[in-house]
């Protein structure tokens, strides 16, 4: 949805939002977007900050929403911005470390336009991004367990 | 309901009898008449038999006589004919001129006044005897010619006189009547000189004079005739009909048969006219004729018909009288015994006070006595047994109270038991019992009371009505033990029963319109829980046997609240459970957020300084890093493997089956695990079954055995190989990792899979064990595999698990 107006962006001209709870997850993702050459990038720590600012907000083109947030799970968060006029046809993406399958196909029936688990590994992030920008859907687990380096002593 | 039998079996009997009044009397009667008329009707009979032979054999005889006479009287005529024929023929002058007629010719002198002579001596004996109607000379028989003919002068002219047919046969007379023509010749025959018959002189007899001879006979009534019969069958004289139908031309009967042919004798016959008649008929073998006499049955028998007339008038009379007779003697007989049965049907109607009046001493006096004694000792037997039924019907309703009672009780029992085992809730469980037991035994007051936790108080707990409610409200504490029956039941912990009179006496009673009170302990194993309390407004209601099934109820009702009890007491539990779980689930939710959390922040700023994004770095800086990342790495496996853990112990842990491509698996797995043994002298291998099924497996979990035991396999083995295969093996699939490490000793195949194994025995052994292989296990449990180890000490080791290819969803 909304991805006929929304065909492909430029990351320098994206405008990216993100909702999250943890500052320094939100530092590491800033970092990441600010690497890909995303100047404008938007912090809310709640669903219910986003809607009270949207007016505020001259563009959204991105939201990268955790789904564990206080106050109301990303769920109901993404009901409560799908309602509004303003982020009906926005892509929003789930970043969640809850990162199964049962919760990816919550979210896909929810109505997220994509699933990152956590961590977040930057390689995989930037590539990520990259995708999604293009318009190309990101359904991704993660790696849920690391290999073990043999040469790391405990 | 035994009566009303009787009654309908009573109906036909009573009608039946009520059919047979008056048959008696009918059949005495009818008897009576037979045996009048019967004999006799025969006797008339027999006599009127008898007479009427006798009357017949008079007859008989005296139409014989009459018969015998007139043959007598037509044989002394013909006699006299015959006689005075032979007078006349033998006369001189007679012979001498019939000689001369004979002789001579007709034309000579002497032969005419012979003729004249002969016509005129002729003549004057015609007229002296009028027996004659004529007188024939003639030359011999078979002449036709008569030389002389003479006629009797009343005659004349009436009759043409033919020549009769004549037969001489012998003598000098022959006598005959003509067949055909009734006539009678009486004929001589002239003689010659010489003795020879010169001619005939005949002399035709004046049949009237017979005539006059039948006639003549009176003797035999006004029907009476008698006549000849020749064997032309033509009578003499002629007869007649009464009523002047013509007569055949040839007369029949059978008196006239039998006579013509030759016999005589008498009988009852219809004669020649059809009249039945009385007959006696003879032959006349010398005039050739049948002589009948016959007179009209009608005439002969009537004095005898007069004689049966009055034979049978008699007969009727004494009939009548019979029949008067025994009307009144039947009515005699029968009235006292048809009084005797309308008594007997009375009786049998139930009626036993009927008496019969007895006004006899013959045998139906005797019989109505004996009935009045027998009615008597019926009255006697059947007063006593309606005084029996009366007792039995007593008892019987009494039975049937008792059982409609238990029946109640039984009604309570149960209803209790399924209010019992139907609410948990002991308020209410209670309230339905109180209510229960009220409605069903219309007791007064019912109420339930429990021992609080000190066992020193009865508390009123429920009491039924606007009273319950009222001391509920209020509070009633009754100490165990003191003199009130719920205090002391709750002591002696069995039931008691208040009658009226100790109701009355109990000190402090408040409850006073009721007449006696039970109370039964609530009994759980020998200890009282409470007391149920029952009042009622009927003095002694209460016998053994309500004891006894109200002591079942309050059995039932201690259950019930221990139950309810019991209830309560798992339902908090439970409860407790339950918030015991939530708090679990959400510490471990949280401890799996905030443990990851940080790390994640760890994890990833390290990779991006390694990345140079924040811009470069030295090598050693780099190399510390790596370090950090690294550790930061495992440290998140190992809380992950953890918190995987405590949500399986949790019970949290689902699998999410679906189908998945086993080789795949492990081809992706085996790429991973190639960066672990770059820097090793060791080959990965693998082999894969090629027609190797997929199976329903929840893949992220079976990834993680995979990469679990690959990863161990990479970490204990220096050099050598790695094998991964996969195999069908039925409805499941084996894979076995195979790595030439150390091996595991024997001892400790089982313990490798046990959480937190490593150093427990005190051997130093590598790191990273720890809940990995646990956690392996679990998982392939969970699937419904198995795992193991199969491995010698310096010859590798090799780790299999099986898992079936499809969920068995109803384990």
């Amino acid at each position: 949805m909304g991805r006929e107006t929304i065909m492909s962006i430029d990351p320098t001209d994206a405008y990216v939002l993100v909702v999250e709870d943890n500052v320094h997850s939100y530092v590491l993702i800033a970092r990441l977007l600010a690497f890909l050459g995303i100047k404008h990038q938007d912090w809310k720590r709640s669903g219910w900050q986003v809607l009270e600012f949207a007016d505020a907000m001259p563009r959204v083109d991105l939201i990268l929403m955790d789904i564990h947030l206080p106050y109301e799970d990303g769920y109901e968060a993404l009901s409560k911005l799908r309602a509004h006029p303003r982020f009906a046809n926005t892509l929003i993406v789930a970043v969640t470390a809850e990162a199964t399958v049962s919760n990816m196909k919550r979210a896909q029936a929810a109505g997220f336009n994509g699933f990152i688990g956590k961590p977040i590994d930057p390689d995989r992030f930037i590539n990520h991004m990259q995708m999604i920008l293009r318009n190309q859907p990101v359904w991704d687990l993660g790696i849920p367990i690391p290999p073990l380096d043999h040469n790391v002593a405990l | 309901m035994r009566n009303q039998s009787a009654t309908e079996q009573a109906e036909p009997t009573i009608s039946a009898t009520t059919g047979m009044r008056g048959g008696l009397g009918r059949t005495l009667l009818a008897a009576f008449l037979v045996l009048a008329i019967v004999p006799m009707s025969t006797i008339s009979f027999i006599a009127v038999n008898r007479i009427r032979q006798d009357m017949r054999q008079e007859l008989t005889a005296k139409l014989t006589a009459v018969t015998t006479l007139e043959e007598a009287q037509i044989q002394q005529w013909i006699t006299e004919r015959s006689r005075s024929m032979a007078v006349l023929s033998n006369k001189p002058d007679v012979q001498q001129a019939a000689m001369t007629l004979l002789t001579q010719h007709p034309s000579s002198a002497t032969y005419d006044t012979a003729y004249t002579n002969l016509r005129d001596s002729l003549r004057a004996e015609l007229t002296q005897d009028t027996g004659f109607a004529s007188f024939f000379l003639l030359r011999d028989e078979d002449s036709h010619e008569p030389l002389l003919e003479v006629m009797a002068p009343h005659k004349q002219a009436s009759t043409d006189i033919t020549c009769p047919e004549v037969s001489l046969t012998s003598g000098d007379r022959h006598v005959s009547l003509s067949s055909v023509a009734p006539t009678l010749n009486v004929t001589y025959s002239i003689p010659g000189p010489e003795g020879e018959a010169l001619g005939l002189l005949i002399g035709c007899l004046d049949l009237t004079a017979l005539d006059q001879i039948m006639t003549e006979s009176t003797e035999l009534g006004e029907t009476g005739e008698t006549y000849l019969v020749t064997p032309g069958r033509q009578s003499i004289p002629s007869l007649a009909t009464d009523d002047d139908t013509p007569l055949p031309a040839f007369l029949h009967s059978q008196g006239i048969d039998a006579a013509l042919a030759g016999r005589s004798g008498s009988g009852l016959y219809d004669n020649y006219a059809g009249q039945p008649v009385i007959g006696v008929y003879r032959w006349l073998p010398e005039l050739q004729v049948a002589l009948l006499a016959e007179q009209a049955q009608a005439e002969a028998f009537a004095p005898e018909d007069a004689l049966a007339t009055m034979l049978v008038g008699t007969t009727l009379a004494v009939a009548l009288l019979t029949t008067l007779l025994a009307a009144v003697v039947t009515r005699q007989i029968t009235r006292p015994i048809v009084r005797l049965t309308m008594r007997a049907v009375e009786i049998a109607n139930g009626d036993l006070e009927q008496t019969v009046q007895v006004d006899r001493r013959d045998e139906i006096g005797i019989l109505a006595r004996a009935f009045n004694i027998m009615t008597a000792e019926l009255r006697a037997l059947y007063n006593g047994l309606e005084q029996k039924v009366a007792e039995r019907t007593t008892q019987l309703r009494e039975a049937n109270r008792r059982l409609r009672y238990r029946a109640m009780q039984l009604a309570v029992s149960a209803e209790v038991g399924r209010v019992a085992t139907s609410i948990l809730d002991l308020d209410i469980l209670l309230s339905r019992v109180v209510q229960l037991i009220r409605d069903y035994y219309r007791f007064a007051y019912v109420a339930i009371f429990l021992l609080d936790d000190t066992g020193q108080w009865a508390v009123l707990r429920e009491g039924s009505g606007e009273l319950g409610n009222a001391l509920k409200a209020k509070g009633q504490w009754l100490s165990v033990g003191e003199p009130s029956l719920v205090g002391q039941v709750a002591e002696k912990v069995e039931p008691r029963v208040l009658s009226k009179a100790d109701v009355q006496g109990e000190p402090g009673s408040h409850l006073s319109p009721t007449h006696s009170e039970a109370a039964f302990p609530l009994r759980i194993g020998g200890r009282t829980i409470g007391v149920l309390d029952i009042h009622s407004l009927h003095a002694d209601s209460f016998d053994d046997d309500d004891v006894r099934v109200l002591q079942g109820v309050a059995d039932q009702i201690a259950i019930a609240i221990e139950n309810a009890r019991a209830y309560e007491l798992e339902r908090e539990a439970s409860r407790q459970l339950r918030e015991a779980e939530e708090m679990r689930r959400r510490f471990l939710a949280n401890m799996s957020h905030e443990l990851r959390e940080p790390l994640t922040n760890i994890i990833g700023f390290s990779r991006v300084i390694l990345k140079g994004i924040d811009g470069p770095i030295s090598d050693q800086q780099r190399s510390d890093l790596e370090i950090v990342y690294a550790n930061g790495q495992h440290l998140l496996g190992l809380i992950n493997d953890l918190l995987d853990v405590a949500q399986i112990e949790a019970g949290l842990m689902e699998l999410e089956f679906k189908e998945v491509d086993l080789g795949e698996l492990i081809q992706s797995v085996m790429a991973t695990t190639s960066a672990l043994v770059r820097d090793k002298d060791i080959q990965l291998r693998q082999e894969i079954h090629p027609e190797l099924p997929p199976i329903e497996a929840d893949g992220t979990r079976l990834r993680q055995v995979l990469l679990k035991l690959l990863s161990n396999a990479a970490k204990f083995t220096d050099r050598g190989s790695i094998t991964v295969r996969a195999w069908p093996k039925g409805n499941q699939i084996q894979v076995a990792v195979a790595d030439t490490g150390p091996g595991i000793p024997r001892e400790n195949h089982e313990r490798v899979f046990e959480r937190f194994e490593q150093g427990e025995t005190g051997v130093k052994r590598p790191e990273g064990i720890g809940v990995g292989l646990a956690l392996c296990k679990e998982f392939v449990e969970m699937h419904g595999g198995r795992i193991w180890v199969e491995s010698e000490e310096g010859a590798g080791s090799t780790f299999n698990f099986i898992l079936p290819i499809l969920q068995n969803r109803g384990d």
